[in-house]
């Protein structure tokens, strides 16, 4: 048997603790390292490409009491996954190049990086995860050095704006340990993500609606749907930049991952009920709404995107509460798409903090003529978060809003109608941050601003590249998702 | 046609348009030099693609394939029960407006080459122009709504980038209360409204249909069999309808249009006035094409829903016609006047095209009144472009758009003064010139099929334009010249007719302007593929004067309408000529003596109040609620929510924890207690 995929993970963990001696001699180039590390964990992972289509799994005994508790330690790909995952190597890559100038004046680069690839081996391992179990094992490992990138390199408040995300999350994580020890209650011990449909059929009706609620609730917390999102847009604001981008650009869609992986096999019956979807659906358009009008009147550049997160989490999260493969699969696409946009966004946000140290819009504007580069890649950011075609983020909306119509229920059509409207309030406030930071005269105090040096535009530049390439010629991914996103669906009974 | 002409056509310029920073480098007389091959290029495969449709035939790889046809080549996106094929649709509508929109861009470029001379961001309009030429044409060629919609986003992003261009905002290139920057992203936004409806129709056409393909759109008739038993039908096609009304600058999203006018103004000739606000109009023709077709195969259920909509498109556009002209009547600037101006002709396309739509019963008066429409399209593109060059002229030698800052240039700039005056008399539709005929025949196919409200709003504001195009022409060269002019004479900067590269484009229009007009029976023939597949035998209507040269002329230059159009012109000439091109009256006197027509004024100045109305609710509105919801919910309540839970509770839990050994012993003994009851139960 291959172990493509555990050899990726020790791989990362083994690499994130090798840095921490090595980094205190490389000092300020300790990120090229961290950049190599993910570089080939993401080669090793791209190996894999075509084994996607056979369900690729690695399985590892780990914990076996007979009769009382079974737990595999595994891996495994399918299409859902393998996009996701591949997005995680690839913002992360990218973010770590751009670390090393934007942190080049900061202290303790060693831990930084060290926790930085360890932060990034926790993302993968939940998302490639066959057990429940195993899963949260790799959550709480993601939580854990994310939390202190955020509280000790962190702006503003960092600490007590670290210790509030802790505590989110963890209430949600409180909330999953009780749905996940019930469902191995029901399963006779065993926790495999594979049997949870199966499992479900023998779960009591309420106690199922229980684990809706629950479950919901405990990814909620991470995908930010309002009102769970209290911990948002300080976290993601006040993060230093590269974490912001991986915060916002794919650690939240990883709780939309379990909720699709986990949640969808074993509450399908009900989920699918037009009752359910229809109030999740609901949810999904106050965070699109909510989020995107408190975009629309921040003046802080990093708390527009995070505002701007949660609105697009409602748009992931319609989809996967549209009950349709169609929808899915764009809900899937949006993960990548979001992924790439809102991580270049943030990347723009970074290099006005790291330029010229303001991150005021009242403060900003005029800057297109300064900043050249930064200003049109800020422009293919906002556009795909406008959902513009030509984006990845076009065509992952359009699944999704097809999606939600395959019903042809009137009320999906409304909400669905709505969810449309949504992308007009995305437009306003991308085109007014554009217009705020970019356009107009340019302040006496910004005279000397300058597009920033090669290590951090290459980063960004791969970022908008990738976006638009999917955003053409969307078969790169979607044959890979279509295949994976079927087979859930067949299983669903969609 | 050359081979993959329809696909060259649109994908050339996108392609160039991310090369032009790499021919920069070498040199600028390059970038410009490919800027404009691109355009020209692009054009000739454009142009030959015109025997084909004369034919109605097209040759591929050695098969024959009759028109329209529809060019599949690639499956683009993957996904069962949406799968969706990227091809382009060769039939005369497509490659007519594909013409239209290479040619006029071609030498909008040309003339571009010496208009932005100096300026710092060229290689950024060249990209954006080009890649503007290539969205254009993809939205027209494209067989599909999909792929249609991507260049129609795509020409709004090009529309909003462009009319941002000189985005730091200097006083000098504001035009009204707004920075440019704010004016792009108006643009972008109201279009956007639009663009939501659209969007939000064509997937529930999809869901219902299976397709975007307006070939099989056109063709099964189950989709909106079921839309209309559903009862949404209406809704369907009013939010279809959306888009255009954005993209098109109709009332009650026109408001972006006169702000437009703060980019470059060959912008303003290219994507708001020749281009771009077509895309509309052109989507309404083709969806009238396709409802035409399925009309006759669904039969009367569809028919309420269809005349509503049809309904809505005539009046829409009847309203914004009137709406617009009545605005440009006290316009202070000559790009805004013209911005009025071409919202105002718009309006009149949609009217004739719902019309059409209105008129399906019958072949004939169907064939009239599309083909009207279609002959505004053309000759509009054509004299509007004239007329927004000239006013570029105009601007680049007197250094301003306000009209009163001009005045006299006659004398200065005889050679622009000539041009603009092709240019505005086809505009106020005066024979021969291209405006007239199809002016003409508008109002002509309105009068035949006896739609008298219609006739009525659009001969009135056929006078309104009349007097704002003379107005424009009688402020602009005529009487005293101004203290702006006379102060640039006195520092040497007499105003001069452009240099060569301009005065080709404009003159190659303005002979467009004069000659386009006897071509149109041309373009009534060019058409007879696509009703012949409407199953509409040729034998009907070959008969009708639109498809016969000489009966054509003769019967529009016999027709009592030639006495209306006489007494159209006339009416708006006249005060015209009195109050600003002689200087017989004064205009100023004339209306702040009376106060009624104070009142008038300043409420036409004002845009009827629509844009302040607009500001005041929808933009003060939902920044006005975002912030209390900030301010209240998120800052206050929202935000702090979980810690308050935590933080009370605690409040309460602490209370327990009082360290009291006797308290504690308490706890034990509760706790023992409490087993042992458990066990109990249990057994």
């Amino acid at each position: 048997m291959e172990s493509i995929l555990l050899l990726t993970l020790i791989w990362l963990y083994a690499g994130g603790i090798a840095i921490y001696p090595i980094g205190r001699y490389l000092k300020n180039k300790t990120g090229y390292l961290a950049a190599l590390v993910i570089g080939i964990s993401l080669l090793l992972y791209l190996s894999l490409l075509d084994k996607v289509g056979e369900f690729y799994t690695e399985l590892y005994p780990w914990v076996d009491i007979s009769g009382f508790l079974k737990i595999t330690f595994g891996f495994g790909v399918d299409g859902i996954n393998y996009a996701v995952g591949l997005i995680i190597l690839i913002v992360t890559f990218a973010a770590a190049i751009y670390s090393v100038e934007y942190m080049k004046h900061e202290h303790a680069l060693d831990a930084y990086f060290s926790l930085y690839v360890m932060y990034v081996g926790g993302m993968l391992g939940a998302v490639l995860s066959t057990d429940i179990i195993q899963f949260l094992f790799f959550w709480e490992a993601m939580l854990i050095p994310s939390y202190i990138l955020i509280g000790v390199w962190g702006y503003g408040e960092k600490r007590r704006v670290a210790f509030k995300y802790f505590l989110y999350t963890q209430l949600g994580t409180i909330l999953l340990i009780i749905s996940f020890a019930l469902l191995g209650y029901y399963a006779g011990g065993s926790f495999s993500i594979e049997s949870l449909y199966m499992v479900a059929r023998n779960i009591p009706e309420g106690i199922r609606y229980l684990l809706i609620v629950f479950t919901v609730i405990g990814f909620g917390v991470k995908m930010a749907i309002v009102p769970l999102h209290g911990w948002l847009p300080e976290a993601h604001a006040e993060a230093p930049t590269p974490i912001s981008v991986i915060l916002s650009g794919v650690m939240i869609e990883i709780g939309l991952y379990a909720l699709i992986r986990i949640v969808l096999p074993i509450t399908f019956p009900e989920w699918t009920t037009e009752s359910y979807s229809t109030v999740l659906m609901l949810l999904a358009l106050i965070s699109m709404f909510y989020g995107g009008a408190m975009a629309l009147v921040q003046d802080d550049v990093k708390r527009l995107l995070a505002y701007s997160s949660i609105s697009q989490m409602g748009y992931m999260f319609f989809g996967v509460a549209a009950a349709s493969a169609i929808a899915l699969e764009g809900s899937i696409l949006h993960i990548v798409g979001h992924g790439l946009m809102k991580g270049l966004l943030f990347m723009v946000a970074g290099v006005l903090i790291h330029e010229i140290g303001v991150r005021d819009m009242r403060k900003l504007g005029g800057l297109a003529i300064k900043m050249p580069i930064t200003a049109t890649l800020a422009v293919v950011g906002a556009m795909g978060i406008a959902g513009l075609p030509g984006i990845a983020t076009f065509i992952s909306e359009f699944l999704i809003f097809s999606g939600g119509l395959a019903a042809t229920s009137h009320l999906k059509l409304i909400y669905v109608i709505f969810a449309v409207l949504g992308t007009a309030l995305s437009a306003s406030y991308m085109t007014l941050f554009i217009k705020r930071v970019f356009f107009g005269p340019l302040p006496e105090h910004l005279k000397d601003a300058r597009d920033p040096s090669l290590v951090m535009i290459l980063p960004m530049l791969l970022m908008a590249l990738l976006g638009i390439i999917i955003g053409v010629y969307p078969r790169i991914l979607l044959d890979y998702i279509v295949p994976g996103v079927e087979y859930l669906a067949g299983i669903l009974g969609w | 046609m050359l081979p993959y002409a329809p696909w060259v056509v649109w994908m050339l310029p996108i392609i160039m348009a991310f090369t032009h920073f790499i021919w920069e480098r070498i040199s600028t007389k390059l970038r410009d030099a490919m800027a404009v091959l691109t355009g020209f290029t692009s054009a000739v495969f454009a142009a030959s693609m015109i025997p084909d449709v004369i034919n109605g035939y097209v040759i591929i790889d050695g098969v024959k394939y009759p028109l329209p046809y529809d060019w599949k080549l690639v499956t683009w996106i993957p996904v069962p029960g949406l799968e969706i094929q990227m091809g382009v649709l060769i039939d005369p509508l497509s490659v007519l407006m594909a013409n239209i929109v290479a040619w006029i861009s071609s030498f909008i470029f040309l003339y571009s080459v010496e208009y932005l001379k100096g300026d710092r961001g060229i290689t950024r309009y060249w990209m954006l122009v080009n890649f503007f030429i290539g969205a254009m044409e993809l939205l027209v060629l494209s067989d599909n709504l999909l792929a249609m919609f991507f260049g129609w986003e795509g020409v709004g992003l090009a529309s909003y980038a462009l009319i941002g261009y000189w985005y730091e905002d200097k006083k000098k290139y504001w035009i009204g209360p707004y920075p440019p920057s704010h004016c792009g992203m108006k643009a972008f936004i109201t279009t956007r409204i639009g663009d939501v409806g659209l969007l939000a129709a064509m997937l529930i056409i999809f869901m219902y249909s299976g397709t975007f393909n307006f070939m099989e759109l056109a063709t099964h008739d189950s989709w909106i069999i079921s839309l209309a038993r559903d009862g949404i039908l209406t809704l369907v096609l009013l939010l279809i309808f959306l888009g255009p009304i954005g993209k098109s600058a109709q009332f009650p999203l026109h408001v972006w249009l006169p702000e437009a006018m703060a980019g470059p103004t060959t912008v303003s000739a290219l994507i708001h006035a020749a281009t771009m606000v077509k895309a509309g109009v052109y989507f309404v023709a083709r969806f009238t094409l396709v409802l035409f077709l399925v009309y006759h195969h669904a039969g009367e259920i569809i028919w309420p829903s269809l005349s509503t909509f049809f309904y809505t498109v005539a009046w829409i556009g009847a309203f914004t016609a009137f709406l617009a002209a009545s605005m440009g009547l006290v316009s202070d600037q000559i790009k805004k006047v013209l911005a009025y101006s071409t919202v105002s002709q718009l309006g009149y396309m949609f009217a004739i095209l719902g019309v059409a739509g209105l008129l399906m019963h019958h072949a004939e008066a169907f064939i009239d009144s599309f083909l009207s429409g279609i002959y505004h399209l053309f000759s509009h593109a054509i004299f509007k472009a004239l007329l927004f060059l000239s006013a570029g002229a105009v601007g680049h030698a007197v250094e301003s758009y306000m009209l009163k800052d001009m005045g006299g240039l006659r004398k200065y700039m005889p050679k622009t003064f000539m041009v603009m005056m092709i240019g505005a008399l086809a505009l106020s539709g005066v024979p021969p010139f291209n405006g007239f005929w199809s002016k003409d025949a508008i109002l002509h196919a309105l009068y035949a099929e006896k739609m008298t409200a219609l006739f009525i709003v659009l001969a009135i504001t056929a006078v309104m334009t009349v007097f704002y195009t003379f107005r424009m022409m009688g402020m602009a060269f005529y009487g005293e010249e101004s203290s702006h002019v006379k102060h640039l004479i006195d520092e040497g900067h007499k105003p001069h007719d452009p240099g060569i590269f301009m005065s080709i484009s404009l003159w190659v229009l303005a002979i467009g302007a004069v000659v386009s007009g006897f071509f149109l029976p041309g373009i009534s023939k060019f058409f007879i593929p696509s009703f012949e597949w409407l199953g509409i035998e040729a034998g009907h209507y070959a008969e009708l004067p639109l498809f016969n040269y000489m009966t054509f002329y003769v019967t529009t230059l016999t027709s009592p309408m030639l006495l209306v159009s006489v007494v159209i012109i006339l009416a708006g000439v006249v005060p015209a000529w009195g109050f600003y091109m002689t200087g017989k009256w004064n205009p100023v006197e004339f209306i702040s003596r009376n106060p009624l027509f104070r009142a008038i004024w300043s409420f036409l100045y004002n845009r009827w109040f629509i844009n302040t109305f607009y500001y005041a609710v929808f933009v003060e509105g939902t920044v006005q609620l975002s912030k209390l919801l900030f301010d209240t919910v998120e800052t206050n309540g929202g935000g702090n929510a979980l810690k308050n839970c935590y933080t009370s509770l605690a409040s309460y839990v602490r209370r327990l924890q009082t360290g009291y050994l006797r308290v504690n012993l308490s706890y034990i003994a509760l706790g023992l207690v409490l087993l042992f009851i458990i066990f109990l139960l249990l057994g």
